[in-house]
């Protein structure tokens, strides 16, 4: 189309799909090998195809050479530190809750006899951090 | 005759395979969340948060799947779902997204001069010029571009990290690239690049 020149894949749909043929996402081999017998005879877009590569080549330099950085030593510690406490699991003291609900039943009369709720707290040491526990012994 | 192996792994071991795996993708990490956040401070708190989620979700990791592309999940998802939050970062609309570049893909052949005047340009950039363009761009195109570009995934391991379908992965990258590339020409022009060189 915009070479002029008439072709099985219009220029339009080649030069759509640029992106997608640098990227190496075009996985049908047929679309494929109609782009290729268009490039052969198509020189503009196989020009525009050429330089697409070559700006598609640079760009990607530029940016992991400009991306690439070093974690500051800090966020290499802190990360360590923060994992080490993670890998201690839970603190060894875990509370105990024991809630007990009393309820008496309503009589046919309507007279609610009684109701009671109790929550006891009970602080256990629940395990050595030396001696891993669990129920991993089957 | 058949034989099952049963290997259990506590929690102290998955802990030591994390920390000899996944601690390795640091440096990365640290860089994808510079161009995510823009700001040191916010990177770093990005990173912990990362490696503190992956630890706890770790023994969801399938081993040997993609660490690194697991570990970036992990990143893109908390960044997305807190700290763009917390930066009140206007959100492009996503029916807009997939429309409007098939329609702005006005197709054309480009002059030679253009071709050699944008590759001059691209030469002489400095690396705080890229990160500028970089930071530039909507973060949905940032986002994508990074993970492409910078990162080498595909159009499929980009959808799972970011979390939407292939097809917006493509036009955000499409869009992203050519958003990039235009205000790189900007900044050339603004600097002068492309003119000495011509003659």
């Amino acid at each position: 189309m915009s070479c002029g020149g008439e072709h099985e894949t219009p220029c339009n749909e080649v030069l759509n799909s640029f992106g997608l043929l640098i990227d190496g996402e075009i996985h049908e081999i047929s679309q494929i090998h109609s782009f290729e017998v268009h490039f052969e005879e198509c020189s503009p877009c196989r020009e525009e195809m050429e330089h697409e590569r070559v700006m598609h080549q640079m760009l990607h330099d530029m940016l992991t050479r400009s991306c690439h950085e070093s974690a500051p030593q800090e966020l290499h510690d802190q990360i360590a530190y923060q994992l080490a406490v993670l890998k201690q699991g839970p603190p060894d003291f875990v509370a105990e809750y024991r809630r007990t609900e009393i309820s008496i039943q309503v009589d046919e009369f309507g007279n609610v006899e009684h109701h009671e709720i109790t929550v006891e707290t009970n602080w256990i040491h629940e395990r050595d951090p030396h001696s891993p526990e669990g129920p991993s012994q089957g | 005759m058949t034989s099952t192996e049963l290997v259990k792994e506590s929690a102290a071991e998955r802990g030591l395979r994390f920390e000899r795996d996944a601690l390795a993708f640091t440096d990365l990490l640290y860089s994808a969340a510079l161009r995510y956040t823009k700001n040191p401070h916010d990177a770093k708190d990005l990173v912990q948060d990362t490696y503190l989620k992956a630890f706890s979700s770790f023994h969801q990791f399938e081993p040997g799947t993609n660490l690194k592309a697991w570990l970036y999940r992990v990143l893109t998802t908390t960044f997305i779902n807190s700290y763009r939050k917390a930066q009140r970062q206007p959100m492009i609309s996503n029916n807009a997204e997939i429309e409007d570049w098939q329609l702005a893909q006005s197709a054309s052949h480009t002059s030679d001069q253009g071709k050699s005047a944008e590759i001059q340009a691209l030469e002489k950039m400095p690396d705080s010029d890229v990160k500028r363009a970089l930071q530039e761009i909507p973060e949905e195109f940032r986002i994508a571009v990074y993970l492409a570009d910078v990162e080498g995934f595909s159009y499929k391991e980009i959808a799972e990290i970011v979390g939407v379908p292939t097809g917006t992965v493509m036009s955000r990258l499409h869009r992203g690239r050519k958003a990039l590339r235009l205000l790189l020409a900007d900044y050339a022009k603004e600097r002068g690049y492309g003119k000495e060189v011509k003659s």
